[in-house]
C-alpha cells in the first residue's frame, strides 16, 4: 500500500512544490520517493501471503519484482535526464506528468481486476501524449504527440472493447474468476474474440508488428529524453502488464493463441530488423530496434511455465541499454542531428560517450557476455522446444540486428575527422549502467 | 588456481591497459605473456605428479552456466600456444609500433584472455561466450589500426559472418540442453545427453556446430571473409587470428563436438570431410597464384586448417592427436612466418614477391632460418609440421583412402607454393637491399626455428601431453 501511496502522491506533491515556488526540491523529492518505493519492495520481497487490496490489486512476488525493476529504471532515467528536464524551463509540469505516468506504470504490474488494468493503461498513457508534444515550438514533436494520441486512444478503445466482451461472457472483471471461468468452460468464440482484442490493444501499446506504425514517427519526433522514457519504463510496464494478464488470467486460453502470438513475434522481428537496417537516422533506427525487442518480449508469452525470470531480465537489460543509448543520443542531439553521418569519427573527441554507446548497442545486439545476450538467451531457450522455427527466425534476425548496431559503432570509430564535441555529463552514473550491462547476468538468481 | 589466473590475468591486464596510456604497454603485454607461459608450464609439470588443475564456480546455476576450468592435456597444449602468442606477438613488431599502443595491446590482452577461457573451460556456454568475446577486441583492432580502403566493409563482413556462424552453435547447444532433465552445460552432461540422441539428430547438431567452426577456421565455402581480413588487419592482429583464434574452432571440433556426436559425424557428417578436403585443394591452388607474401601465408593457413578439420573428422585416435599437434605446430609456424613477413616488410617496404630477389646473397642467415620455416610449413620430416600432418593423413586414411590421397596432395602443392615464394624472394638475380637483422630479431626467429625442429625430432612430450585426458 505504501508503494502505491508514494507513487500516487508524488505527482501531486510535485505540483504543490511548484505552487509554493520550491522547484529546487523537486528532484530530491523524486529521488527520495523512488528510494522509498524500492525500500518498500525490499521489505516485502520475501512475502509468503499476498494481501489483496480492495479486490483491485495485489502486491505479489511478480508485482514486487516488476515494481523494483521499473523503479530502478525510472530512477536511472530521472538522474541522467535531470538536466534535460530542467533546461526546458517548465520542469514542474514535466516532472509531474512523468510522475503520474510512473504511477500508471506501477499499477500495470499489480492489478487483479480488468478495470484497474484499463485505468493503469490510461494513467500511463495520457501524460505521455502531452510529454511527446512537450517541445512546443517543434513541428515534429507536435506531430508525434498528436499521432501518439490518436493511435493510442484507438488502441485503448480496442482494449476496452475486448474487456467488455470478456465481461459479457464471464460476467466479471476479476482476474481470478476469469481464470477459473476459462479453466472450467470450453472457450466460446466471443471470449476468444475479447482476448484477441485485448492482445491487439497491448500489441499497440508495446509496438509489436503489425501494430507498430506509430512507433518510428513518435519515437523520432518526441524529445529524446521522452523517447528514452517510452522505450524503458513505458514499454517495460506494458510488457509486464501483458505478461501478468496473459500468463495469469488467460492462461487457459493460451494454447489457442500461441500460433497468433508466434506469428506476431516473427512479424515484429522480420519487419523491425529489416526496416532498421535501412535507416539513416539513429533515433529512428532505435525505434525500429525497439519494435524488434518488443517482439522478443512478446515471445515470452510462449514460455511453458509462468516463471517470469526471463521477461524480468529482458525488461531490465533492454531498459538499461536503451536508457544509456538515449542519454548519449540526447547529449549529441543538443547541437547536432541524429543522422548517421554525424556519428562519423566522434570517438576521437568523445571517447567516453562512444564507448558507452558501443556497450549499450552491443548489449542490444546480443553480444555475449553483455546483458542483452542473456535476455535473448533465456527467451530462446524457453521456446526452442515447442517453437523451433521461431527460435531460428530469432537467431537469423539477430544477425541483421547486429549489422545495424555495428553500423553505428563503426561510424563512431571510423578514421574520419569530426568536430563534434559532446557535453559528457553524468559520467559516473552512465559508467555504472555500462558495468551493470556487463555483469547483469549474475542478477538472474535474485529475480 | 592456475587455470583461473590464466583466464583472469590477461583480461584484467587488458582492461587496465585500455585505460592507462602511461603504461609501457608493449613490454607489459609481453611480460604477462611470459608469466602465463610459466604458469602453463607449471601446470604441465604438475600433471606429471597426477595433479589436475580445476576450478569451478556457479554463475547462473539455474541454467547450468558455470565458470568451470579444467587443465586437461589438450587444454594445456592450447593454453601454452596462447601464452606463447601473448609473449611473442608484442615483441615481433620489431620496433615499429602502433599509435595509441596502450589501447592496441589492451585489446590484444582482452582477446588473449577470452581465447584462453575458450581453451580451458569445461562449460559449453562459457566456451561459447569466450568464443564470441574474442571477436570484439579483434573487431576494434582491425577497425582502428587496420589499413587500406573499404576497411569498415571488410570488418563488418568479418564480424557478421563469424557471429552468424556461431549462432548456429548456440542453437545446437540449446537443443542438446533442452533434452536434459536438469539443465546443464557441463561437458560430461553435454556429452551424455548428446550421445543419447538419435544419429540424425546428432547429424543436425553436428551441422550447427560445424557451420560455426567452418566460418571461423575457415573452410570452403565459408572462407570469403578471411583473405581480405588477414590482409588489412595490423600484423599482430593477423598473427592472433591465424595462430590462435582459428584454433578455437578446430579445438572446439576436437574437444567438444567429436565426443558429443560421434554417431552423427559418422553417418551424417561426411559432407564436412568433403568440404574440408575441397578447402585444402582450393586454398593451395589460390596460394600458388598469390603475388604477395601476406596473402600467400593467409591461404596456406586455410589449407593447413582444412587438413586439421579433415583429419579430426575421421574421429580416429591418430586424427585427433594429430589434429591437436598440428594446431600447436601451425600456431608456432604462423607466428614465425608472419614475423618473417614483418622483417621483410620493414626492410623492403612492401611484400610483393615478384619485385624482390636475391636476399639470400645479402643475408644468408635470415634466408636459412626462413627456409627451415618453409620446410616446417611444407611438413618435411624432422619438422613439427610433419608429425601433425602425418598423423592427420593417417587418421583420414581410416575412413577413406581416396580422401587421404587427395589431402596428401596438399603436401606437394604446399611445397610448390612455399618454395616458389621462397625462391622468388630469397634466390634469383635481383639484389633487393636488405639490412642485417637485429639481435632480437635473430633471437626470436631462431627460437621459433629451434622449436619447430625440436618438436619435429622429439615430439613425444607434446604427444603424451595431448593424449592425457581425464
Amino acid at each position: 500500500m505504501t508503494i502505491l501511496l508514494i507513487s500516487a502522491l508524488l505527482g501531486v506533491i510535485l505540483l504543490a512544490l511548484e505552487i509554493f515556488k520550491m522547484r529546487s526540491l523537486m528532484f530530491p523529492v523524486i529521488v527520495l520517493s523512488m528510494l522509498g518505493i524500492l525500500a518498500g519492495t525490499i521489505i516485502d520481497w520475501g512475502i509468503s501471503e499476498n494481501i489483496m487490496q480492495q479486490n483491485m490489486m495485489m502486491n505479489d512476488a511478480f508485482a514486487l519484482r516488476s515494481i523494483a525493476i521499473l523503479t530502478i529504471l525510472a530512477l536511472g532515467w530521472f538522474i541522467t535526464q535531470r538536466n534535460a528536464i530542467e533546461e526546458t524551463g517548465n520542469s514542474a509540469d514535466l516532472y509531474a506528468l512523468l510522475a503520474f505516468s510512473f504511477c500508471g506504470a506501477l499499477l500495470m504490474t499489480n492489478f487483479t481486476n480488468m478495470v484497474m488494468l484499463f485505468l493503469a493503461i490510461e494513467i500511463l498513457s495520457i501524460p505521455l501524449y502531452v510529454l511527446a508534444a512537450s517541445k512546443r515550438g517543434n513541428k515534429a514533436s507536435n506531430e508525434s504527440g498528436f499521432k501518439y494520441f490518436i493511435l493510442g486512444s484507438t488502441a485503448s478503445a480496442i482494449l476496452l472493447f475486448g474487456i467488455t466482451l470478456i465481461y459479457g461472457v464471464t460476467g466479471t472483471f476479476d482476474l481470478y474468476r476469469i481464470h477459473d471461468f476459462i479453466a472450467e468452460n470450453s472457450s466460446s468464440t466471443l471470449l476468444m474474440a475479447g482476448i484477441a482484442m485485448v492482445l491487439v490493444g497491448f500489441g499497440f501499446k508495446i509496438s509489436a508488428a503489425p501494430f507498430h506504425f506509430w512507433a518510428p514517427d513518435v519515437y523520432q519526433g518526441a524529445p529524446t529524453p521522452i523517447t528514452g522514457w517510452m522505450a524503458t519504463v513505458v514499454k517495460g510496464a506494458a510488457v509486464l502488464g501483458m505478461y501478468r494478464l496473459f500468463k495469469g488470467a488467460f492462461d487457459g486460453a493460451m494454447p489457442a493463441l500461441e500460433g497468433i502470438i508466434a506469428l506476431l513475434v516473427a512479424l515484429s522481428l522480420i519487419i523491425a530488423n529489416g526496416m532498421a537496417a535501412i535507416q539513416t537516422n539513429v533515433k529512428r533506427m532505435l525505434a525500429y530496434s525497439g519494435i524488434s525487442h518488443a517482439g522478443f518480449m512478446l515471445a515470452s508469452l510462449l514460455l511453458v511455465s509462468f516463471d517470469p525470470t526471463s521477461i524480468f531480465f529482458y525488461v531490465l537489460s533492454y531498459g538499461t541499454a536503451s536508457l544509456l543509448a538515449f542519454v548519449i543520443l540526447y547529449n549529441l542531439g543538443k547541437e547536432h542531428d541524429e543522422d548517421l553521418s554525424t556519428f562519423h569519427g566522434i570517438a576521437t573527441n568523445n571517447p567516453m560517450s562512444a564507448a558507452l554507446l558501443s556497450i549499450s548497442l552491443l548489449s542490444m545486439a546480443g553480444i555475449p557476455p553483455l546483458a542483452g545476450f542473456f535476455g535473448k538467451y533465456f527467451i530462446i531457450q524457453g521456446i526452442i522446444q515447442n517453437h523451433t522455427w521461431l527460435a531460428v527466425v530469432m537467431i537469423l534476425t539477430s544477425v541483421v540486428g547486429m549489422y545495424y548496431y555495428l553500423k553505428v559503432i563503426m561510424a563512431m570509430y571510423s578514421k574520419q575527422t569530426s568536430n563534434v564535441h559532446m557535453h559528457e555529463s553524468n559520467r559516473w552514473i552512465l559508467s555504472i549502467f555500462a558495468i551493470a550491462l556487463m555483469g547483469m547476468f549474475v542478477a538472474v538468481q535474485w529475480l | 588456481m592456475i587455470a583461473l589466473s590464466l583466464f583472469i590475468l590477461p583480461l584484467l591486464t587488458g582492461l587496465v591497459m585500455l585505460n592507462s596510456p602511461s603504461l609501457p604497454s608493449k613490454k607489459l603485454a609481453s611480460a604477462i605473456g611470459a608469466i602465463m607461459t610459466l604458469l602453463v608450464v607449471g601446470a604441465w609439470v604438475r600433471t606429471a605428479y597426477g595433479v589436475t588443475d580445476q576450478f569451478h564456480i556457479g554463475l547462473i546455476e539455474k541454467i547450468g552456466f558455470n565458470a568451470s576450468f579444467l587443465l586437461s592435456g589438450p587444454s594445456i597444449a592450447m593454453a601454452l600456444l596462447t601464452s606463447l602468442a601473448a609473449f611473442l606477438i608484442p615483441i615481433t613488431s620489431f620496433g615499429k609500433d602502433q599509435e595509441a599502443s596502450h589501447r592496441f595491446y589492451g585489446w590484444m590482452m582482452v582477446m588473449v584472455g577470452a581465447m584462453m577461457g575458450a581453451f580451458i573451460t569445461t562449460n559449453a556456454l562459457f566456451f561459447y561466450l569466450c568464443y564470441e568475446l574474442a571477436l570484439i577486441p579483434i573487431f576494434f583492432m582491425i577497425l582502428k589500426w587496420g589499413h587500406g580502403e573499404n576497411l569498415t566493409k571488410i570488418v563488418t563482413r568479418f564480424f557478421l559472418y563469424t557471429l552468424f556462424g556461431s549462432l548456429f552453435m548456440l542453437l545446437s547447444m540449446l537443443y542438446v540442453q533442452s533434452t536434459m532433465e536438469v539443465p546443464s552445460f557441463e561437458m560430461a552432461d553435454m556429452i551424455k545427453a548428446a550421445n543419447a540422441l538419435s544419429s540424425s539428430e546428432q547429424g543436425w547438431i553436428f551441422a550447427g556446430f560445424f557451420i560455426a567452426f567452418a566460418v571461423k577456421m575457415p573452410v570452403f565455402p565459408f572462407h570469403s571473409w578471411q583473405p581480405s581480413t588477414y590482409d588489412r588487419s595490423p600484423i599482430q592482429g593477423t598473427m592472433l587470428l591465424a595462430a590462435v583464434m582459428l584454433k578455437m574452432a578446430t579445438f572446439g571440433l576436437a574437444y567438444w563436438v567429436l565426443p558429443m556426436v560421434p554417431q552423427g559425424i559418422k553417418e551424417h557428417g561426411q559432407w564436412a570431410v568433403v568440404l574440408s578436403v575441397i578447402s585444402i585443394i582450393y586454398a593451395s591452388l589460390m596460394a600458388i597464384s598469390q603475388k604477395r607474401l601476406k596473402l600467400l601465408i593467409a591461404y596456406s593457413s586455410v589449407a593447413h586448417v582444412g587438413m586439421i578439420a579433415a583429419g579430426l573428422l575421421s574421429n580416429t585416435e591418430q586424427g585427433t592427436v594429430g589434429g591437436y599437434f598440428e594446431m600447436f605446430s601451425h600456431g608456432l609456424l604462423a607466428i614465425a612466418l608472419f614475423a618473417v613477413y614483418t622483417i621483410i616488410e620493414n626492410r623492403v617496404g612492401h611484400d610483393k614477391m615478384n619485385e624482390m630477389g636475391g636476399i639470400r646473397t645479402s643475408n644468408p642467415t635470415f634466408a636459412f632460418l626462413f627456409f627451415i620455416l618453409v620446410m616446417g610449413s611444407v611438413a618435411l620430416p624432422f619438422t613439427s609440421g610433419f608429425v601433425g600432418e602425418f598423423l592427420l593423413i593417417q587418421g583420414l586414411s581410416h575412413i577413406s583412402l581416396l580422401w587421404a590421397g587427395i589431402a596428401g596432395l596438399s603436401v606437394i602443392l604446399g611445397a610448390a607454393y612455399m618454395l616458389r615464394g621462397f625462391q622468388k624472394m630469397m634466390l634469383g638475380n635481383g639484389n633487393t637491399p636488405f639490412e642485417t637483422l637485429s639481435i632480437s630479431e635473430y633471437w626470436i626467429l631462431g627460437g621459433l626455428v629451434a622449436a619447430v625442429i625440436i618438436l619435429g625430432i622429439y615430439p613425444a612430450p607434446l604427444l603424451n601431453l595431448i593424449q592425457m585426458t581425464f
